[in-house]
């Protein structure tokens, strides 16, 4: 009797554990309170080699790509910290692209618009130089400089050169006199300065990167991760970080580490806070950005 | 004892501090702490002391189906429970005990076309077996221990950029599994038959890995330390109520009912419980029904919690809070549960046992079928089953016989007390002389298979010619050996065949007993016992070898001649004072009528009825005299009417006749 029951359940066990392969239902979780770090990243240069957007890191629209605007007035305050060390820069910069007008490189793919100058652009009562606007590209293995045209410049540096001077947490005031049509004033907001700091750490052969700014809450803040070739000035951006104005953020370790000794010499951790304007007073294709950036340079060693 | 439970009872007051989740849920509801088979379902969260009830190997297994938006069917766990004397080992495993997290994360990758793709994890929670080590100091005090090992995989995707001649990002998936093992102690005291009660620990002790990111540390099952006081109130069979009380307050509170069959029992009952990391107050209810039989259990529980559970919740609140409990959580969902437990005894089972076994008489091995109806020894003997079971007990004297003696079958009802009586029966051949204290072994047995108690005593087994003093067992000696008294009384007989061929038969008992007497006394002498003691006697034949005996050889070798030739004879036995005699009693079948054949003297015999209602003529004999039969005779008559009839002897019981036959 025994023996036959034991079979039984033995056999009703063997049969469940063939039938109940299932495991437990999963819960799925939704963040309904914003609790996690937004962390969004965007490839920007895709050619390392490519500098069609290195043009300096100090300089302003570092990381704008020009393309995909057809005018665009940039008002930029900066501060560079490289080995303790701090400078700080305004600039004004203005480009107006005619969209018809493409420049190709050797395989035909667009590189850039022929610039023009439409008129007459005042910030803050300055009149802004007009200057060539040129640009580095790789085409066919071999950097090339091309200029696609002039541009609005305004730059003031360590005290010297342009009297434009970048307020933060104020307003700009711009005055647009085209050339043919009739001026055109209007005041951008500037956004509160951004300072930052990093905590650069290393373990088992792995950089962990902590930053940490004064936190604003505004609704356009990113950070830039680029690196220094070795042996070259320019830098390259090579990734965006969207992320909250919270004052911290962990930076993706696998992106950090992707940045190999090898091929370049330094970090650099642009903090951008950012405020935009499109088309303001009925100007149509043209965007305004005001914006604090501060950019951090380590050396990898 | 009482010094450990109050240091145990101020650790728990210490640790009651800390929050800590209903740690004590278990899928059977509280519905196993009636005293029955379904206590071997490997519930190590409840109490670590749960396979009492096992007597050998149990297995049992959990299967069921999870209520989410869909129906999910799950082997909870299987296990198996084996005792060693006052030890349990069990092992358990669990494939059923996980939960499991999806969500999407914060983190994407934006793509060339300003598409976002989104970056999901995985957080999955795991208990994959357990040990449980449970001892039983005592019937009241019990012990148990189990270890249980927990894995926790956090697998996440995470943005990899590829840096070559172009640069891109992929989604790579990242895991880092961490172990976690668990330790718990507990004990449980009985406080009698109705209430028990015991403390156990929660998370006594755990060692987990740390992971490589600091940032899955909030993420870990959390393992803060505390107690759980339980307790078991059952006034009677039918009913019973536990609880079981957390130090964080957490507490879970059942009733069961049971109806107890012969062979079988069905049992109902319902547990709520109240979990600290849950709402509403009282999180969920678990019903269950139970069939339970000696060796096999089958439970259908289920468990039904009072919040709504959604197949999503908010990720704030599970990386605030975290999980406790891996079957128990804020996300758990409702259940149905299939419960078997199945026990296989490869070891008899104890149903009754010895209480005590009085050895009531030393053993004479002369006195053979004397033991056939009186037990030398009587055992008290409980039946510790919860059925009725017939006993079947014997016995065997070691150095007497090597056969096991059996004695009758005797019912008890469970829970009840009976005295068995053991006998034995003497070989026809046992022949040592020599008394010694050997041992007797006792056994009961209630199935075909092997004994379920079993007990030794000394006991004194005499020489074969030790005698208990008692006159009507002089019968056994008297009998023995009778080949050679029939031998040796017809070849008297024989000699005188010229008597018996002219006398008439009516006298013949009376010349047959005045023939054998004399050839008797003849040969005999008078001596006292080798061993200066009256509890020696001797056989008829070594008496008509030995040519001698005391009182009590020289009248069972006479009675034995005389008996051997149809001559009915009685024991006389004298006790006066300190004094102890034996003779005989001769009956001559003649009538009171027919007194005057053999005596004019009415004082030399005594008239007693036979079966038949018939008066006949008795003579005493003294044969110790060893004379003529006449003085023998008178010797015999003499003695018998003073100190049987003048003193009243007979009447007083100082005097007693002993029919041999």
């Amino acid at each position: 009797m025994k023996s036959k029951l034991l079979i039984i359940v033995l056999i009703s066990a063997a049969a469940l554990l063939i039938g109940g392969c299932d495991k437990p239902a999963p819960t799925e979780l939704i963040d309904d309170q914003s609790v996690q770090e937004l962390v969004e990243v965007e490839v920007l240069s895709k050619e390392i080699e490519d500098e069609y957007y290195s043009n300096g890191f100090d300089t302003t629209g570092i990381t704008q790509d020009i393309r995909n605007f057809t005018g665009l007035i940039s008002l930029t305050g900066t501060r560079l910290t490289i080995k303790n060390f701090d400078i700080e820069t305004s600039t004004a910069f203005g480009i107006f692209l005619d969209r018809t007008k493409p420049i190709r490189n050797s395989e035909n793919e667009i590189i850039g618009f022929q610039s023009f100058i439409p008129g007459q652009l005042q910030i803050n009562n300055h009149i802004a130089r007009i200057a060539p606007f040129i640009i580095r590209f790789r085409d066919q293995g071999i950097n090339r400089d091309t200029t696609l045209g002039n541009h609005y410049i305004l730059f003031r540096g360590k005290g010297f050169g342009d009297p434009f001077v970048f307020n933060y947490n104020s307003s700009i005031e711009v005055q647009f006199n085209p050339q043919p049509g009739n001026q055109k004033q209007f005041t951008i907001q500037t956004p509160t300065q951004v300072i930052g700091n990093i905590n650069l750490s290393k373990k088992e052969n792995k950089l962990n990167a902590v930053l940490q700014w004064n936190a604003a809450n505004s609704r356009e803040f990113e950070i830039i991760l680029g690196a220094k070739k070795k042996g070259k000035r320019n830098v390259f951006p090579l990734f965006r970080i969207r992320t909250r104005d919270d004052g911290l953020l962990r930076i993706p370790p696998n992106l950090l580490n992707s940045i190999s000794t090898q091929n370049f010499d330094a970090i650099v951790f642009s903090l951008i806070r950012r405020v935009s304007k499109n088309e303001p007073e009925g100007i149509q294709n043209l965007t305004v950005i005001s914006q604090s950036i501060h950019t951090i340079i380590f050396d990898l060693y | 004892m009482r010094f450990k439970l109050l240091l145990i009872l101020l650790v728990s007051f210490y640790l009651s501090k800390n929050g800590i989740a209903q740690n004590s849920f278990g899928f059977s509801g509280l519905m196993n702490s009636t005293n029955n088979i379904s206590s071997l379902y490997g519930n190590y969260e409840a109490s670590q002391i749960n396979f009492s009830q096992l007597k050998d190997w149990g297995f049992s297994f959990i299967y069921g189906p999870e209520f989410s938006s869909s129906v999910n069917l799950n082997i909870y766990s299987i296990a198996v429970e084996k005792r060693f004397s006052n030890h349990i080992l069990s092992l358990r495993y669990t494939p059923g005990y996980q939960k499991e997290f999806n969500f999407n994360t914060a983190s994407a990758i934006i793509l060339s076309d300003s598409t976002r793709q989104s970056l999901s994890s995985k957080f999955s929670y795991k208990e994959l077996f357990g040990l449980g080590y449970y001892f039983r100091f005592s019937d009241e005090l019990q012990a148990g221990f189990n270890l249980r090992y927990f894995s926790q995989e956090f697998s996440r995707e995470i943005i990899s950029p590829v840096i070559a001649d172009t640069i891109y990002l992929v989604r790579e998936n990242q895991s880092e599994k961490l172990g976690l093992w668990k330790g718990e102690l507990g004990f449980n005291y009985s406080f009698s038959q109705y209430f028990s009660a015991g403390i156990s620990s929660i998370n006594l002790f755990s060692f987990s890995e740390d992971p490589f990111d600091q940032e899955l540390e909030k993420f870990k099952l959390k393992t803060e330390k505390g107690v759980m006081l339980t307790f078991n109130f059952s006034p009677s069979r039918t009913f019973g109520l536990s609880g079981i009380i957390e130090s964080n307050k957490s507490f879970q509170i059942g009733v069961n009912g049971r109806i107890t069959f012969s062979n079988s029992s069905v049992g109902i009952g319902c547990s709520v419980f109240h979990d600290k990391t849950q709402s509403p107050f009282i999180a969920g209810v678990i019903p269950s029904v139970n069939f339970s039989t000696s060796f096999l259990s089958v439970s259908l529980s289920g468990i039904k919690y009072f919040s709504d559970r959604k197949d999503y919740f908010s990720y704030g609140d599970f990386e605030n809070n975290g999980i406790t409990n891996v079957i128990n959580n804020p996300y758990s969902f409702d259940k149905a549960l299939l419960t078997i437990a199945f026990a296989l005894n490869t070891i008899q089972e104890k149903k009754v046992e010895f209480a005590d076994v009085k050895i009531i008489e030393d053993i004479y091995p002369a006195l053979t079928e004397n033991y056939l109806n009186k037990p030398f020894a009587v055992a008290t003997v409980v039946n510790v089953s919860d059925e009725r079971v017939n006993v079947k007990p014997f016995s065997r004297i070691n150095g007497l016989s090597e056969e096991l003696i059996y004695s009758p079958i005797i019912s008890i009802n469970p829970g009840d007390t009976a005295t068995i009586s053991y006998f034995t029966v003497i070989p026809e051949n046992y022949a040592i002389t020599k008394s010694e204290i050997s041992t007797a072994d006792f056994y009961i047995l209630t199935s075909n298979e092997e004994f379920d108690d079993q007990i030794q005593k000394p006991v004194l087994v005499n020489g074969v010619n030790s005698w208990d003093g008692d006159v009507i067992n002089l019968k056994y000696f008297i009998k023995k050996s009778f080949d050679f008294s029939i031998s040796y009384s017809k070849r008297i007989l024989s000699n005188n065949k010229t008597l018996f061929d002219t006398l008439e038969n009516r006298l013949s008992d009376f010349y047959k007993t005045k023939l054998i007497y004399n050839s008797f006394a003849e040969a005999m002498v008078y001596v006292s016992d080798p061993r200066a003691s009256s509890e020696y006697v001797q056989y008829p034949e070594e008496t008509l070898k030995l040519k001698g005996g005391d009182c009590d050889d020289l009248s069972v070798c006479l009675s034995s001649l005389l008996e051997s030739v149809g001559v009915a004879t009685a024991l006389v036995d004298y006790q006066l004072g300190e004094l102890r005699h034996v003779n005989l009693l001769v009956n001559t079948k003649l009538s009171p009528s027919e007194a005057g054949l053999i005596t004019s003297n009415e004082n030399k015999y005594l008239i007693r009825k036979n079966n038949l209602g018939n008066d006949e003529i008795w003579i005493p004999l003294e044969a110790t005299s060893l004379k003529r039969f006449e003085d023998s005779w008178q010797a015999g008559a003499e003695k018998f009417n003073k100190d049987a009839l003048e003193n009243y002897g007979l009447s007083r019981g100082s005097v007693q006749i002993i029919d041999v036959y």
